[in-house]
C-alpha cells in the first residue's frame, strides 16, 4: 500500500514527462542507473573475490605437484646430501673465525693503521663529494666526446681541467679539515697517536696523487710477515680447518654428481606436465606461418614431443645405487669431525678469538642433531612415499623459506612474510596509538575552536600525501637520519643500536605510523565527539576535574569507537605496499628475536611487498603466480577479519554507552 | 620502482633533445647492465654522427627484453644472459624467432665498501657468503661485522651468471637483498661498511665501492673466470635503421671503443651471420 501512495504522490508532484525509452519515464531512467551503478559495484566485488579465489585454489594442488616432484625424482634424497653439508660448514665457519680472528690479533697494530687509512680515504672522498662527481662526469663526458671530435670535445676538455683544478684545492681543503679526532670516531676502542696520523695523512695523499707511499707500503708488508707468522705458530688449528673443509670435498663431489641426474629427471617430469601445451603452441605456430619449409619443420617439430609421463622408478635409480656411498662418506666425515674436533686448543690468547673458540661445542651439539635427524630421514627414505594434501598447505603457511625460480626447487613459506608483516604493523601501531590518540583528546577536548580548525585538515591533510612519496623519503632522509643516530655512542644501549641496515623495520614502521595517524585520528574524534554531552556535564558537576572526567568517563564510554579506529588503522598498516616495499629492505628471514626489542633494526620483507615486488616478473598461470595469489588471499581475508571485528567492537560494546 | 630505467629513458631524451621531432624511433628495452650506460652512449654518437633516428631505452633487466620483443614493444632487446628455452618456445608459438647478436663480454666484479680492508676473496668464500653459509666478516679474515649481501632481482641476467659462474648454480641465501638496478648495489655497498654485491665492472668505479680480486687473480687478468657475454636480440633479421645501427654497434671501430670506454669487452667477431643477411 505505501508504495502505491509515494508512486501516486510522485505522479502527482511532477509534471507528467512526455519522454520515454522502452516503457520509461526520465525518473524511472535516474533511478535505474543509480541502481545499476550499484550493482556493479557489488557485482565487481564478488568478481575480485571470485578470480582472487580460483587462482588462489589451484596453488595447493600445484603444489602438491612439486613437492611430489621433488620426492619422486630423487631431488629431495641429494637436498639432503646439501643439508649435511651446510650443517658441516657451519662448524668450518666457526672454527674459521675464531683462528682467522687470532690471525688478525697478532698483526693487529698493522691491520688498524691500514683501516684507519682506509677510513681516512673514504673520509676524505666524502668531503670531496661534490667536486669529486663533477670530475668523474667530465672524465666521462670527454672520453666520450673525443670519438666524436670537434668543438664540443674542445669544451668537454677544457671542463675536465677546470673540475680536475677545483678536486685538488677540495682535496687540499678537506685534508686541513679532517682531524685525528674525526678519524677516531671510527674505530674507537684503539687509541691512534698523533704521529701516526700525520703519516696515514701524507701516505694517503700521496696515493691520492698516483704516487707510491713508502710508509704504507712498509706497514702492509710488516702486516704480511706477522701473519705468515702467526699461521705458522696456530698451523695446528690451521691444519684441523684444513683437513675439516678438505672432508667436505667427497660429500660435496657426490652431491654435484647427483645432482645432474635428479635435475635432468626434474626437467623431465616438467617438459612431461608441459607436452601438450608446447604441442598446441607448435602448431598454433605452423598455422600462424606462411612459409611451407617453416610449416613443416615446425610440424615435425610438434610431432617429436614426447607425451609419455617418464619411469620415475628406472629414472631414479642412479640415486639408490649411490646411497651405500653416501651412507660411508657421511659416516666418515662423521668419524673424522669427532677426531679433528678433539685436537683443537683448548683456548686461544685473544679473547674475541677465544670467545668464538669456545661456541665451537654449541655448533657442533646442533650439527650432531641435525646430522643425526638427516640419517634417520635419508635412511628410510622412498622416492615413492606419499604426500597429502594437508602437507602442501602446512608447508605453505608454516614454511620458513620463500625460494620461487630456482632452478632445483622452488619453496614457497608464507611465514616469513607473514612474520615480517605483523612485526612492521605492530610496531608501527604502537608507535602510531599515543600520537593519534593525544591528538583526538587534545582537539576534541581541550581545543578551542581556531586550534581545532588549524589541528583537524592539517591531520587529516597527512592522508593525501603519496606513499611512494613517503618511501622515498624514507629512503633518502629517514634510513639516513636512523643510522646516524643509532651510531651515536651515547645510544648504544638502545636495543638494536647502532643499526647496520639503513632499510629496516624501524624505518618502515616509524613512515606506516605516519601514515595510519589520520585514519586512527578521524574515527577516534567521531568516537569522542558521539559521547553525549550531559556526561561530561554530569561529571564535572561532580566535582571531578576536566582530566579525571577525560579519563573516567569520557575514554570509557568512546573507548568501543577507539578500540574500533585502532583496528583500521591496523588494517591500514598491514595492506599498505609501497612504503614497505621501499623502505623494509626486502630481506626473506625468520627474524631473530633473541635480542628483544633489537629486532627493530633487522630487514624483512612483507607480504603486500612481495607481491608487488614479483608480480611483475612471474609467469602468468605459474606456481609462483598461484602463490602470489594466495598470499593475496591470505591479504584479503585479513582485512576481512579486521574489518568485522571493529564493526562487532562497536555494535557490541557502542550501545552501552 | 623502475627509476633507473626512468632515469635511463630521460637521460636519452634529454642527450638527444629533440624528443618531439618526427624521426624513425628505435625502441631498447631490457637488461640493466647495458641499458644504464653503454646503449644511451651508444646512441648519443650514434646520433652526434649524423644518423637520423630517436631512441628509446627502458632497461629493467633481461627478462624484460624477450617479454617486450615478444609483446612487440621494442625493437631491440638487451641482455645480458642467452635466451631460455622457455622463453625460446613462447617465441615459436607466435610464429616469431629471435636472433642473438653479440654485443661484447661483460666482467662482473665483486665489490666491497671502500672501508673493508679485505682485498681478496677464493670462489668458494663467495660461494658461501652469497649462498649465506658465511654470515660475518671474521670469518674471511676481516674486521667482525654481520656481511649484509646484496643481489639483483630475480629478472636480471646478472643475477642467474653468477649463480652459474660462482656458486654451483646453488640457490642466494633467502636474507639477501634484491636491488633493481646495478647502480643501487653500487650506491648501498657505497654506503654500507659491511655490504657485498655484485655488479658490472662498468658500474665497479662507483663511489665508495671496491672492486675484489679473486685469490691472486685480478679483474684485469684474462683469466678472471666471472665473465659472461651480452647480446643485442631481435625479432627476425633487423632491417631499415634498427638494422643500420646494430651493424654499426656490433662492428664499428668508434662503437668498440665506447664499448671498452665504459668498461665491457666489445665484440671480437668481426660480423655476426645474421647481421651480414640483413645487409645483402
Amino acid at each position: 500500500m505505501a508504495e502505491k501512495v509515494t508512486a501516486m504522490e510522485t505522479t502527482k508532484f511532477h509534471k507528467q514527462s512526455r519522454f520515454r525509452v522502452l516503457g520509461l519515464d526520465l525518473q524511472d531512467l535516474i533511478r535505474y542507473f543509480f541502481g545499476g551503478n550499484a550493482l556493479i559495484a557489488v557485482l565487481a566485488l564478488l568478481g575480485i573475490c571470485f578470480f582472487l579465489g580460483r587462482e588462489a585454489i589451484y596453488f595447493f594442488p600445484g603444489h602438491l605437484q612439486e613437492m611430489r616432484a621433488y620426492r619422486e625424482t630423487g631431488q629431495e634424497y641429494v637436498g639432503f646430501m646439501d643439508a649435511e653439508l651446510r650443517a658441516h660448514r657451519k662448524i668450518t665457519a666457526q672454527l674459521s673465525q675464531a683462528y682467522n680472528t687470532q690471525l688478525r690479533a697478532e698483526a693487529a697494530e698493522e691491520i688498524f693503521l691500514l683501516e684507519s687509512s682506509f677510513n681516512y680515504k673514504a673520509l676524505l672522498r666524502e668531503h670531496t663529494h661534490d667536486s669529486n662527481k663533477k670530475l668523474r662526469k667530465a672524465e666521462e663526458k670527454a672520453n666520450i666526446l673525443e670519438l666524436v671530435g670537434g668543438e664540443t670535445y674542445q669544451l668537454a676538455k677544457e671542463e675536465l681541467e677546470l673540475s680536475k683544478k677545483s678536486f685538488a684545492t677540495d682535496l687540499a681543503a678537506a685534508t686541513r679539515k679532517i682531524s685525528l679526532e674525526d678519524l677516531k670516531k671510527f674505530i674507537p676502542e684503539r687509541d691512534l697517536s698523533l704521529g701516526n696520523f700525520k703519516k696515514i695523512r701524507k701516505g694517503i695523499t700521496q696515493e691520492l696523487l698516483g704516487k707510491k707511499s713508502p710508509w704504507l707500503e712498509e706497514i702492509r708488508e710488516q702486516e704480511a710477515q706477522k701473519k705468515n707468522a702467526a699461521t705458522a705458530k696456530y698451523s695446528q688449528l690451521g691444519q684441523i680447518l684444513e683437513t675439516l673443509t678438505a672432508e667436505q670435498t667427497p660429500l660435496q663431489n657426490l652431491w654435484s654428481e647427483l645432482r645432474e641426474p635428479t635435475s635432468n629427471n626434474r626437467d623431465a617430469a616438467k617438459k612431461f606436465q608441459t607436452a601438450p601445451e608446447r604441442k598446441t603452441a607448435l602448431e598454433s605456430g605452423a598455422r600462424l606461418t606462411n612459409d611451407p619449409e617453416k610449416k613443416a619443420t615446425l610440424l615435425s617439430k610438434a610431432q617429436k614431443i614426447d607425451i609419455t609421463p617418464p619411469d620415475f622408478d628406472s629414472l631414479v635409480t642412479p640415486v639408490y645405487e649411490r646411497i651405500e656411498e653416501h651412507e660411508r662418506i657421511r659416516n666418515h666425515l662423521y668419524q673424522v669431525t669427532a677426531t679433528e674436533l678433539e685436537k683443537i686448543p683448548a683456548s686461544l690468547p685473544d679473547p674475541s678469538a677465544n670467545t668464538f673458540l669456545q661456541q665451537v661445542p654449541q655448533v657442533t651439539g646442533t650439527f650432531e642433531t641435525s646430522f643425526s635427524k638427516l640419517t634417520s630421514k635419508s635412511s628410510g627414505w622412498r622416492h615413492d612415499a606419499p604426500i597429502k594434501m594437508g602437507e602442501s598447505v602446512l608447508a605453505f603457511f608454516l614454511g620458513t623459506e620463500w625460494i620461487p625460480n630456482s632452478s632445483w626447487h622452488e619453496i614457497y613459506g608464507l611465514y616469513p612474510l607473514f612474520q615480517g608483516s605483523f612485526t612492521i604493523a605492530l610496531v608501527a601501531i604502537a608507535i602510531a596509538i599515543p600520537f593519534s590518540l593525544s591528538a583526538a583528546i587534545y582537539v576534541n577536548q581541550y581545543a578551542g575552536p581556531l586550534q581545532q580548525n588549524l589541528i583537524k585538515p592539517t591531520i587529516e591533510f597527512i592522508q593525501a600525501i603519496p606513499s611512494i612519496v613517503l618511501g622515498f623519503f624514507g629512503i633518502v632522509v629517514l634510513g639516513n637520519i636512523l643510522r646516524s643516530v643509532s651510531e651515536f655512542p651515547l645510544l648504544s644501549w638502545v636495543p638494536g643500536f647502532p643499526m647496520s641496515e639503513r632499510l629496516n623495520i624501524l624505518n618502515a614502521s616509524l613512515l606506516l605510523a605516519f601514515m595510519s595517524i589520520p585514519t586512527i585520528f578521524t574515527l577516534a574524534e567521531d568516537a569522542l565527539n558521539n559521547v553525549p554531552k550531559s556526561y561530561r556535564d554530569a561529571s564535572l558537576a561532580l566535582g571531578s576535574t576536566r582530566f579525571q572526567t577525560i579519563l573516567k568517563v569520557i575514554i570509557p564510554s568512546a573507548l568501543s569507537g577507539i578500540v574500533a579506529a585502532i583496528l583500521l588503522g591496523f588494517g591500514r598498516i598491514i595492506g599498505e605496499t609501497m612504503v614497505v616495499l621501499l623502505v623494509a629492505g626486502n630481506q626473506i628471514e625468520i627474524l631473530d628475536f633473541s635480542q628483544g626489542l633489537g629486532v627493530v633494526s633487522q630487514p624483512t620483507h612483507t607480504m603486500t611487498g612481495i607481491i608487488a615486488q614479483e608480480t611483475a616478473e612471474v609467469e602468468r598461470g605459474s606456481l609462483h603466480w598461484r602463490a602470489l595469489f594466495m598470499i593475496g588471499a591470505v591479504l584479503f581475508f585479513i582485512s576481512l577479519i579486521l574489518n568485522f571485528i571493529s564493526q562487532q567492537v562497536i555494535r557490541k560494546f557502542g550501545t552501552n554507552s | 620502482m623502475n627509476l633507473s630505467s626512468l632515469k635511463c629513458a630521460l637521460t636519452a631524451l634529454f642527450l638527444l633533445g629533440l624528443p618531439l621531432v618526427a624521426q624513425q624511433k628505435i625502441v631498447i628495452k631490457g637488461s640493466d647492465t647495458l641499458g644504464a650506460k653503454m646503449l644511451p652512449q651508444l646512441a648519443q654518437v650514434y646520433k652526434a654522427l649524423g644518423n637520423e633516428v630517436d631512441f628509446e631505452i627502458a632497461a629493467e633487466g633481461s627478462t624484460s627484453a624477450f617479454t617486450s620483443l615478444l609483446a612487440g614493444t621494442a625493437d631491440i632487446g638487451m641482455s645480458s644472459r642467452e635466451i631460455s628455452e622457455s622463453e625460446h618456445d613462447s617465441f615459436v608459438a607466435k610464429g616469431k624467432e629471435a636472433f642473438a647478436h653479440e654485443a661484447g663480454t661483460d666482467l662482473i666484479a665483486v665489490v666491497v665498501n671502500e672501508r673493508n680492508a679485505i682485498s681478496s676473496l677464493t670462489l668458494q668464500e663467495i660461494e658461501g657468503i652469497f649462498t649465506r653459509e658465511i654470515t660475518d666478516w671474521s670469518q674471511v679474515g676481516g674486521k667482525p661485522g654481520a656481511i649484509s649481501v646484496y643481489t639483483r632481482s630475480t629478472a636480471s641476467g646478472t643475477y642467474t651468471s653468477l649463480q652459474e659462474l660462482a656458486m654451483n648454480k646453488r640457490d642466494y641465501g633467502s636474507s639477501t637483498q634484491k636491488m633493481n638496478s646495478n647502480e643501487a648495489i653500487a650506491a648501498e655497498v657505497g654506503k654500507n661498511p659491511n655490504g657485498i654485491g655484485y655488479i658490472s665492472l662498468a658500474y665497479a668505479r662507483a663511489e665508495g665501492v671496491r672492486t675484489l680480486s679473486l685469490g691472486d687473480i685480478t679483474i684485469e687478468n684474462e683469466k678472471y673466470p666471472l665473465r659472461r657475454k651480452i647480446y643485442f636480440y631481435t625479432v627476425g633479421t633487423p632491417t631499415g635503421e634498427v638494422g643500420k645501427f646494430l651493424t654499426w654497434a656490433t662492428t664499428n671501430d668508434t662503437a668498440k671503443a665506447i664499448i671498452s670506454k665504459v668498461g665491457f669487452i666489445p665484440p671480437s667477431l668481426p660480423e655476426t651471420a645474421e647481421i651480414s643477411t640483413s645487409e645483402q
